[in-house]
């Protein structure tokens, strides 16, 4: 009995032991996931940071006053689509009369602004990579960097950038 | 599957119907596999964790049987051969055997409990000392938490402890045991039942009762109005000041204060309405889980009102235990010879009960505020009972006004506000923030900004305050009519009345609770955390 | 115990009326913002229309059917919503020919862009309207964003409940009606607020110029719904373009070569701005985004023109009663639109 009794409890405890080391969620934290774990989707610019997701109104008054502004109503009146437009960068903010105003996409104008990890229009694509790591996907015309909810996406034409666009999915 | 879903509702009525239509002898297994169904909505990982705990149980329960059956022959068997001395010794031989089998399902359903509840934090805390020394520290893991499992491993392990204490005969049927475990409505957030109380019950076979069943989903409809007209619709406001908690300091900190005890009364005492409901709709009776909390008048009194089936379950297999453990007892006597028994005996329930909290205060959290919260419920009670001779000697100074009704509501009002202190420790998180708020809250900062309109800033409309402040006096009032007779049984006997007020209740659910698109619709508070 | 089950039912049934009720009265009334009306207006006319008009915004406000009717004698109604989704336009279409069987269907392919449900309130503007059927069914299972639950469309109490605190005079006086917004399914506009400075040049950057998979299998639904009911379907293209909803060329290169491959018309307006005489600083109310009452009417006078001499819909004929109800809508339309 004593025999029989001490199986069941080893055979339980290793069954115990198995369950919660196979019982991992969703934790991404490891190393060895490359750029699939691209997260920076903010851009800085005098000092501002200015990020996908994030509430609109502080950034556009710490940007000073923008070159333009043009406004797009929704249809049905739920809201709108402005895009200010500054010396470097467009910078395009839904307005939801229930989200509030959100930044929904940054799109590079000129060579003087880079993302946080240095890459800039003009670039090679192959520095990009670089800087940036394998992208999650890519097309003969360009390189994404995703993590579902926003991407980053740098237009490549011959083996340059040419366009960098950080866009809400 | 939350209780607040429409699939949960959908999932109950198909549920009761199924269950009454069965033969009166498999009624039991269209619970339980309607308490599996429920049970894999929430991820068919999980179920491996609570077959575990089943099987396990199954297993270790059979064994102290076995053995406690094989004890028993023995000494039937040998009554003649055996003096009284070594019937005692093989006896105490014979349980220390059956305490290790129990111990074998300790530890095992508990360690599966620690290793996915408290991994992440003794990771955290290992990691602080480590960067005090200048180190790395680990990553910390992020393990599945299968819902309800410190439910019902405490349920559970409450079994095999009585099974080991013989104050049950363990079940033979493992699908019997398995439906004990799993029982769906109390998965999410309680009661924790006992074996005596709850298997038989459920197994037992239940004819459809028009006044049971209707008793049961009154019940429902109750639990449903706290959670969705109050919890639900004043959870906007907490969410606000806890999302900038140095922006909401001073008044505030006394208004979350209030507001938090509210939401969490609305919101644990409904569930619970909705799981007992449930239960009694199929015939079942679970433990009733508060008794009037808020007009307890001392801590003592609070936590014997209060999530009562949790406080005796840790006292019955934490409190209880360690007063009797050996070391215990020894210092109990060492201390009876030099203080007096009196000073002994409450030495020992003091160190009982500050593991017992410490215990409470983990299982509610893998955290140090959660710690810290069962300390500091541990150290007002034990400075209560300190001072209670004090208390005894005003009591007999002024009798008229201690007896008096003001005074009752005075107590009333004070443990209310301890314990609301207290518990927001449990929503602030942080320990030093926490206690930094409460010096905030002395200076009464932002009072006049509350009362001049401050109150409407924190995502509730003045309509929204006065549909909780209607809420909460339609609680009032019913718990109040409660503590003399059911409100229930008084309205059976007055059907037209008894239909026009679950009516009413029913619309005031329907247009006034805080559910559906547009809401966040949350979770229970306990059913989130465990 | 009889007693006590009839009182139930009483109950069951009493609280039902007043929960009917309650929810006639807490539902959008939609009196400031007409666009959650449309869909509904369409079943006072179902019957005997030579063309029906599906899509997005640009379809209710780009094309007129009274102006169709005055000039080219054609009978059309326009089933457009704000943000209508490919989809949504199927199933509209599919709940259309239960009522009628329209000569032509045309379609605005702007909405192709979106593959996934965007908003809510849009799929309310949209669905809520439809009468009860399969189709409307299949157009609230398609639609649904992740929030959204299907007992919400039943029972939209459910959804609007919390509109109890925040009603206005307007919900007790549309409880049992609503205002009649449209002509024949054509939102008017009259304002008019030029475009400023030089028309864009180009749209936001799309993260993927392939038109989504969704939204292409629809179009083809669409397709064969129509070829089996006899009715030739048209794609067009509004000629608005603003930088917020820019049609890509990407975009309409694939549309080309599907309206190609299955032998369909394609009419894209964009290039052809100037030759329906289109002046943005007169003929739109939101700078350029949307065309008011005047770009339309040129609009609809050039498409007019297109389908009477394309698409085999010149000098049709049509019953008196018919032509009694159009010659109403024509006078209601210019009341409308010079007052």
């Amino acid at each position: 009995m004593k025999k029989y009794l001490r199986f069941i409890c080893l055979a339980l405890a290793l069954m115990c032991v198995v369950f919660c080391a196979a019982c991992g969620g969703d934790d991404t934290s490891g190393d060895n996931e490359g750029n699939s774990e691209f997260d920076t989707f903010y851009v800085k610019f005098d000092n501002v940071t200015i990020k996908l997701g994030d509430k609109a109104d502080g950034v556009i008054a710490s940007l000073g006053e923008a070159q333009s502004r043009t406004e797009i109503g929704d249809c049905g009146g739920l809201g709108a689509q402005v895009k200010y437009t500054y010396a470097s960068f467009d910078l395009y903010v839904l307005e939801s009369k229930t989200d509030g105003n959100i930044i929904d996409q940054i799109t590079f104008r000129d060579d003087i602004i880079t993302t946080p990890e240095g890459v800039y229009i003009g670039m090679t694509a192959a520095d990009a990579k670089t800087k940036l790591g394998d992208p999650t996907s890519s097309t003969d015309k360009a390189l994404l960097y995703t993590d579902g909810k926003y991407t980053l996406k740098l237009t490549i034409e011959g083996d340059a950038v040419t366009e960098i666009n950080y866009i809400t999915n | 599957m939350q209780f607040t879903s429409y699939s949960f509702i959908a999932f109950l009525a198909i549920l009761f119907a199924a269950y009454f239509l069965s033969p009166k002898r498999w009624q039991w297994v269209t619970l339980l596999v309607g308490s599996y169904v429920f049970y894999a909505f929430a991820g068919l990982d999980c179920l491996v964790f609570i077959l575990f705990t089943t099987l396990s149980s199954y297993v270790i329960s059979r064994l102290m049987e076995s053995a406690l059956k094989r004890e028993n022959d023995y000494v039937a068997a040998n009554r003649d051969a055996m003096s009284k001395e070594e019937r005692k010794a093989y006896r105490a031989r014979a349980k220390k055997k059956r305490f290790h089998i129990l111990l074998w399902g300790l530890v095992l359903n508990f360690g599966i409990l620690a290793v996915l509840k408290y991994t992440g934090f003794a990771v955290y805390n290992i990691n602080s000392v480590v960067s005090l020394f200048g180190g790395k520290g680990f990553s910390i893991p992020s393990l599945l938490l299968p819902m309800g499992i410190s439910f019902y491993t405490f349920q559970t392990m409450g079994y095999l402890i009585d099974v080991y204490r013989a104050k049950v005969t363990p079940e033979r049927n493992i699908a019997k045991l398995a439906l004990f475990v799993s029982f769906f409505p109390q998965l999410v957030q309680g009661p924790i039942s006992r074996f005596g109380d709850l298997g038989a019950q459920l197994t037992a076979p239940h004819k459809f009762n028009g006044k049971t069943f209707t008793f049961g989903l009154q019940r429902i409809l109750w639990g449903y109005f706290k959670k969705l007209v109050i919890a639900d619709r004043v959870l906007t406001a907490m969410t606000t000041m806890l999302d900038d908690p140095a922006g909401y300091d001073g008044a505030y900190v006394l208004l979350l204060i209030i507001v938090y005890s509210i939401q969490i009364y609305a919101d644990f005492t409904g569930g619970i309405d909705i799981t007992i409901g449930i239960a009694e709709a199929m015939g079942i009776k679970l433990t009733e889980n508060f008794d009037h909390p808020f007009s307890s008048k001392s801590t003592k009194e609070y936590w014997r009102r209060w999530h009562i089936t949790m406080g005796s379950w840790f006292r019955d297999y934490i409190f209880m235990p360690i007063s009797v453990t050996r070391p215990m007892m020894k210092l109990n006597k060492a201390m009876a010879g030099k203080f007096g028994r009196v000073a002994a005996s409450k030495t020992v329930a003091y160190i009982a009960s500050g593991v017992t909290w410490f215990v409470t205060g983990l299982w509610h959290g893998a955290a140090w505020n959660f710690i810290v919260w069962g300390m500091l419920n541990c150290l007002v009670i034990i400075v209560s009972e300190a001072l209670e001779p004090a208390y005894k000697k005003f009591h007999d100074r002024f009798p008229k006004l201690t007896a008096s009704a003001v005074y009752g509501k005075f107590m009333s009002v004070r443990t209310f506000l301890l314990m609301g202190v207290i518990r927001s420790l449990d929503c602030y998180g942080d320990v030093g923030l926490t206690f930094r708020l409460w010096g905030s809250m002395l200076t009464f900062k932002g009072f006049g900004a509350i009362v001049t309109g401050g109150i409407f800033d924190l995502g509730l409309t003045a309509a929204d305050w006065l549909i909780v402040l209607c809420g909460i006096a339609v609680v009032y009032f019913v718990s109040r009519a409660s503590a003399r007779a059911s409100v229930r049984e008084r309205l059976y006997d007055r059907p037209i009345m008894s239909a026009a007020l679950c009516g009413l209740m029913f619309i005031a659910i329907i247009m006034l609770g805080a559910y559906g698109f547009g809401y966040d619709a949350s979770g229970f508070i306990y059913g989130d955390r465990f | 115990m009889k007693k006590r089950i009839i009182i139930t039912v009483c109950a069951i049934l009493a609280v039902a009326v007043i929960l009917g009720l309650l929810q006639a009265l807490v539902v959008p009334k939609y009196t400031s913002n007409a666009e959650g009306l449309l869909t509904g207006e369409y079943y006072a006319e179902a019957e005997g229309h030579d063309v029906i008009f599906v899509g997005d915004c640009e379809v209710y406000e780009s094309f007129i059917p009274a102006v169709l009717w005055e000039k080219y004698g054609i009978s059309s109604y326009v089933r457009g919503n704000a943000q209508q989704l490919t989809w949504q336009s199927y199933y509209i279409l599919e709940d259309t020919f239960r009522y009628e069987t329209p000569k032509a269907v045309v379609f605005n392919v702007l909405a192709l862009k979106y593959g996934e449900p965007q908003k809510e309130e849009y799929n309310r503007m949209t669905v809520d309207g439809m009468k009860w059927s399969p189709s409307k069914i299949g157009a609230i299972s398609s639609s649904m964003t992740e929030e959204e639950s299907f007992i919400d469309y039943v029972f939209p109490l459910l959804r609007f409940h919390s509109r109890i605190t925040a009603l206005e005079a307007d919900d007790f006086k549309y409880i049992f009606s609503s205002k009649k917004v449209t002509h024949s399914g054509y939102l008017m506009q009259k304002g008019i607020d030029p475009m400023v400075g030089d028309a864009p040049t180009d749209g936001r950057e799309e993260l993927d110029y392939t038109l989504p998979e969704t939204s292409m299998e629809y179009l083809e639904k669409m397709r064969e719904l129509c070829a089996e009911n006899g009715t030739e379907l048209i794609l067009v293209k509004s000629p608005t373009n603003s930088w917020a909803y820019w049609w890509h060329d990407e975009w309409d290169e694939q549309v080309r070569e599907y309206a190609e491959e299955k032998g369909l018309a394609y009419y894209n307006f964009i290039p052809e701005t100037e030759a329906i005489g289109i002046d943005y600083s007169t003929d739109t109310y939101d700078k350029g985004v949307h065309l008011n009452v005047y770009g339309a009417e040129k609009m609809t006078d050039y498409f007019g023109r297109i389908l009477a001499e394309n698409h085999g819909l010149a000098e049709l004929s049509h019953s008196e009663e018919t032509t009694s109800a159009w010659q109403e809508r024509l006078d209601a339309y210019y009341k409308d639109r010079n007052s």
